[in-house]
């Protein structure tokens, strides 16, 4: 059983998309630090877009403000693929304003994080956002096997 | 309520611009208003001339008079179009000068085509002379108010002196003859009370005038602390934004060692003990390089300037860029400048001023791009020539020129005068995703100013285009520039590896 606390017995990806190296740094390093986890980093949005397809993250932190695809473009590119749109994401941003937390939420993620956040606060938010995650995943593969598809 | 004005805010133009609004609505209701009542004139007098009876030698000089009326109704007409269109002078001046012909030519044809001299109706004429400098005192301005006193003073006087006799078999009026009877004292006493008016039209204007001038440094402070409140707000924001980066590493850090500390091998902690340190140094730069523009703000710092290589100084500058604004790819710098080139003042400053330019070349234009710099002596002939100088230079002087190119969306040349403005970022940037806080700029400038010099920037606001920043400083005294090698070098930048990622 792994020490992330989800009750899980693997090793969680988490992708980390920050334009902000020192950021990458302190985030990379609480995860590894709290949890058991593999850290993945990018530095833009279309790097980051680029590495969850690549690596098939279990959860990703998003940094709104950043050249080229911003944050929210980016959760907008991965919850509108049908595949991919359960994915847990959290934004953690320095946009502080009520206005910033509604057009958040509104994007569709799981948790709206401001800096600074703690690194035990962060790693819990991550943590129950893979949690609640894998809840609905269990929910939909139940409901799945317990009502028969459809005759074709 | 005062509408808001679009445009250069200053005492003078908004002056000028509600002057300018109050002689176009004045001019919209008089200038039909007259047409109306001199139409109606003209229709009274045709009926009366038909009345009357007009011999037959006269027909054609009563038509003309009519002609002529109503030619004086549609001048007002046209006036009054034009004052629709917000054609002011055109409408004031037709008015004003409409006003003047018609009195002019209905006492020309009354007095000297048709020969009634100097009858009632002439000396009721010369009293009308008063309306037209009524109108160039409420619709024009001084000018115009003196030019047609003194045209009515003329046209009085003349009327007085060439004007046919009243008395019918007495010879024509001369000036002697004029001085002679008592009527000699209207000719005097008609131009006074020419003068009585506009002089009263005079101050009138200018009392109006000081009222405008009052209620528009009025506006401009109301802006100024609008625009003020609006900076200090972006201000606010922007640093409250920028802070939260360095603040959550070092908080992070200083977290993880209290909940770690004992659970890691010395080497892993002190590799955090050095990223917390790290951090703290990151947070302390920032809150120094908002500080140092106040530093230079609140008082001219004393220095001793000495000769200053652009070149090594340039090469400084590159190195200090934060690699982050170049988003961590290399970026070509093209680089023209003569090896030995100097400029007279001081190192620190001309690389701040430096760095903050390539920075926002680099932020500010996009990854293809190049960004150059170039850089000569000048021989400035007048100080003070549309650039503002801080230094008293008498004569020409030698200088130099340090432009920094980009090829990026460029400015639009409405907002260049705010660039340079404390914590101003334009509109376009601060919607964009590029990271600034709006003093690279007036540090620039506040640098540049301490050295003598100066700095602006040309742009055509084309995107693609780009922006060209220019510093211009003095060159150091009495030296000779013979022709220097210019040195052209392409630098790529390579950001040094991002630590502990």
């Amino acid at each position: 059983m792994g020490t992330d606390g989800t009750g899980g017995d693997r090793t969680y990806k988490v992708l980390i998309v920050d334009d902000n190296p020192n950021l990458l740094s302190i985030i990379t390093d609480s995860l590894l630090e709290l949890g058991d986890f593999q850290v993945v980093t990018a530095a833009d949005g279309a790097e980051g877009l680029a590495a969850f397809y690549a690596e098939h993250p279990d959860c990703m932190v998003i940094d709104v403000k950043m050249p080229g695809l911003d944050g929210y473009q980016l959760v907008r590119a991965i919850r509108g693929d049908p595949e991919t749109a359960g994915t847990p994401l959290v934004i953690l941003t320095a946009l502080v304003q009520d206005s910033n937390r509604f057009a958040g939420m509104a994007a569709g993620v799981d948790c709206y994080l401001t800096k600074p956040v703690k690194p035990q606060d962060l790693v819990a938010a991550i943590q129950q956002a893979i949690a609640r995650s894998e809840a609905e995943r269990r929910q939909q593969l139940r409901v799945l096997v317990e009502e028969p598809p459809p005759e074709a | 309520m005062l509408e808001p004005l679009s445009g250069p805010i200053s005492e003078p133009a908004i002056v000028q611009t509600y002057d300018r609004k109050r002689r176009l609505g004045l001019t919209r209701v008089i200038a039909p208003g007259i047409a109306v009542l001199l139409g109606l004139f003209t229709v009274v007098f045709t009926i009366y001339l038909i009345r009357v009876g007009v011999p037959s030698s006269r027909t054609v000089l009563a038509f003309l008079t009519v002609g002529v009326l109503v030619a004086c109704v549609m001048l007002f007409l046209l006036a009054a179009v034009a004052a629709r269109r917000d054609g002011m002078l055109l409408a004031t001046r037709t008015t004003i000068v409409g006003a003047g012909l018609t009195i002019v030519s209905f006492t020309i044809l009354w007095a000297f085509v048709v020969g009634n001299g100097l009858d009632p109706v002439t000396f009721g004429a010369f009293a009308a002379t008063g309306i037209a400098i009524a109108l160039a005192g409420v619709l024009g301005d001084s000018s115009m108010i003196v030019i047609i006193t003194v045209a009515m003073n003329a046209f009085v006087l003349l009327a007085l002196i060439f004007a046919p006799p009243i008395v019918p078999g007495v010879g024509p009026a001369s000036w002697q003859y004029l001085l002679a009877r008592e009527q000699g004292l209207v000719g005097p006493m008609i131009v006074l009370e020419q003068w009585v008016f506009a002089v009263i039209m005079l101050a009138s204007r200018a009392s109006f005038r000081r009222t405008l001038g009052d209620i528009g440094a009025a506006y401009v402070q109301i802006r100024r602390l609008d625009q003020l409140e609006q900076l200090k707000d972006q201000f606010i924001t922007n640093v409250n934004h920028e802070l939260r980066n360095p603040t959550m590493a070092l908080q992070g850090y200083i977290e993880l060692l209290r909940l770690r500390h004992e659970k890691v091998t010395p080497e892993r902690r002190g590799q955090l003990i050095e990223r917390a340190a790290r951090a703290s140094d990151d947070l302390v730069a920032l809150l120094t390089s908002v500080l140092e523009t106040q530093r230079f703000d609140s008082g001219a710092q004393e220095f001793t300037a000495e000769a200053v290589n652009v070149c090594a100084t340039l090469e400084d500058a590159a190195r200090l860029i934060d690699p982050r604004e170049g988003n961590m790819i290399e970026r070509e710098l093209h680089v023209h400048i003569p090896e030995a080139l100097e400029v007279w003042g001081e190192q620190v400053r001309l690389r701040q001023i430096l760095t903050n330019l390539l920075s926002n070349a680099l932020k500010y234009s996009s990854n293809g791009t190049p960004v150059e710099v170039l850089a000569h002596t000048v021989l400035e002939a007048h100080p003070g020539e549309g650039r503002p100088w801080r230094s008293t230079a008498s004569a020409a002087r030698q200088t130099v020129e340090i432009q920094v190119r980009d090829h990026g969306l460029g400015i639009p040349p409405e907002q260049k005068p705010l660039l340079f403005k404390r914590f101003v970022r334009l509109p376009r940037d601060l919607a964009s995703n590029v990271v600034g806080n709006g003093l690279g700029l007036h540090l620039c400038r506040i640098l540049a100013e301490a050295m003598g010099g100066t700095i602006w920037v040309e742009s055509t606001g084309v995107e693609g285009e780009g922006s060209t920043f220019i510093v211009r400083l003095p060159a150091p005294p009495a030296v000779a520039t013979p022709a220097q090698a210019v040195r052209v070098t392409e630098m790529g930048f390579s950001p040094p590896q991002a630590a502990g990622c």
